[in-house]
């Protein structure tokens, strides 16, 4: 059961820009548009997320350096996974 | 009916009551003759005055309830807890304005007519302007505190200590005021100089304590919290909290200078009321703006 690695990851990026909203972001995030529990995250669903994210963040501020960092930190996490393969294959 | 509602209608029902004791009974006979004044003069000088002053509630009730709409956003993290009793703070500071003037105002009337009680008036109206600060400060120092044990963040040294050094300040040259001003202290207080210093005094200095202590914890804590985006937020926010305590400690001083501010010519007078009501209005709009940025993290 390493699903909820991959979870735990997006939320340690997303720390370093939301700070103790990032929990409660990334849940938001995909609880509304995956329609998943954050359990049951998987690696192909971390392209539709990033752009989610993406979108969110445009919402949330005009920081567009701060989100461009942000997009490449999930972008590179997304890289180090292997579709179709749960957990953490970069490790 | 919501709590935004709720805060809305108690706004319009305190603006109108205020502006109802303010305007409608016949001018005091000192006063009018005091600043060469007629009656409709001083009736729409007290306009001049009523109208920023709703303006300021109005910061304050908006700021107060975005901020309250934030910390039921975010109630079950575990910033949550801290978060309401700051903004159980907000809340109290914000109704203690408009109830404590709107009291004044009617305990004022009452002694108008019934002379005797002028001093009993003047008494109950100090000790309501030190409960709702008294009662706020101590829920956001709470609230303060406890985003620092969460964080495990505390005042450097000598920020503690320049706290402490204020307060000690603040409260000798509040002393001396008032044994300077013994004479008058009757008018002021209603209360002989030892009851002033221990029932006025005291919760006075404990109140700038827990207000410049909050703000203190509350700055340990941004420098500490991590997160680019939600630390704009915050600070937007905290430097509203850390402008309302500053501006609220400065208020009360001021009533503690009295006589002071009634040597002050009428303009004196007017410009030091407007640039105070200003000033503690932008602190509740920068607070406003802090929260609903927190806000939209939360929301989207």
């Amino acid at each position: 059961m390493n699903s909820p690695s991959l979870y735990d990851d997006v939320v340690t990026i997303t720390y370093d820009y939301l700070g103790p909203a990032a929990d409660r972001f990334v849940v938001r995030q995909i609880r509304n548009h995956l329609q998943k529990d954050p359990g049951d995250l998987r690696p192909k669903d971390l392209r539709e997320l990033i752009d989610w994210i993406q979108l969110a963040m445009r919402l949330i501020s005009d920081d567009s350096s701060a989100i461009d960092r942000y997009v490449a930190d999930l972008e590179s996490l997304a890289n180090t996974q292997k579709p179709g393969v749960h957990g953490k294959a970069r490790y | 009916m919501n709590l935004k509602s709720k805060i809305f209608y108690w706004y319009i029902v305190f603006v109108l009551t205020f502006a109802c004791l303010a305007l409608i009974p016949t001018p005091d006979k000192a006063t009018l003759s005091k600043y060469h004044l007629s009656p409709t003069g001083l009736r729409l000088l007290d306009l001049t005055l009523i109208i920023p002053e709703a303006g300021i509630w109005f910061a304050a009730f908006y700021g107060s309830q975005k901020f309250h709409r934030y910390s039921q956003l975010i109630k079950g993290g575990k910033d949550g807890p801290h978060i309401a009793k700051l903004s159980l703070g907000l809340l109290l500071l914000s109704f203690g304005l408009p109830i404590a003037a709107t009291l004044s105002g009617a305990l004022n009337i009452v002694a108008l007519h019934q002379p005797g009680f002028k001093s009993a008036s003047v008494i109950i109206s100090n000790y309501i302007g030190i409960i709702f600060p008294l009662l706020a400060f101590f829920w956001i120092s709470l609230g303060a505190r406890g985003l620092g044990d969460m964080s495990r963040t505390r005042p450097r040294f000598s920020i503690a200590n320049l706290v402490v050094l204020s307060v000690f300040t603040l409260g000798v040259v509040f002393c001396c005021l008032i044994v300077l001003n013994h004479r008058t202290l009757r008018t002021t207080y209603g209360l002989s100089p030892q009851l002033v210093m221990l029932t006025v005094g005291l919760p006075y200095m404990y109140t700038w304590l827990l207000g410049l202590s909050a703000i203190a914890e509350l700055r340990a804590y941004t420098l500490k919290l991590r997160g680019v985006v939600y630390r704009k937020g915050w600070r937007l926010l905290i430097l509203g909290l850390a402008s309302i305590i500053l501006v609220d400690i400065l208020l009360q001083y001021l009533v503690t200078l009295t006589s002071w501010l009634t040597s002050l010519s009428l303009n004196g007078l007017l410009l030091l009321l407007y640039g105070l009501l200003f000033l503690l209005a932008g602190a509740y709009i920068v607070l406003a703006l802090g929260a609903q940025r927190l806000m939209k993290i939360e929301e989207v």
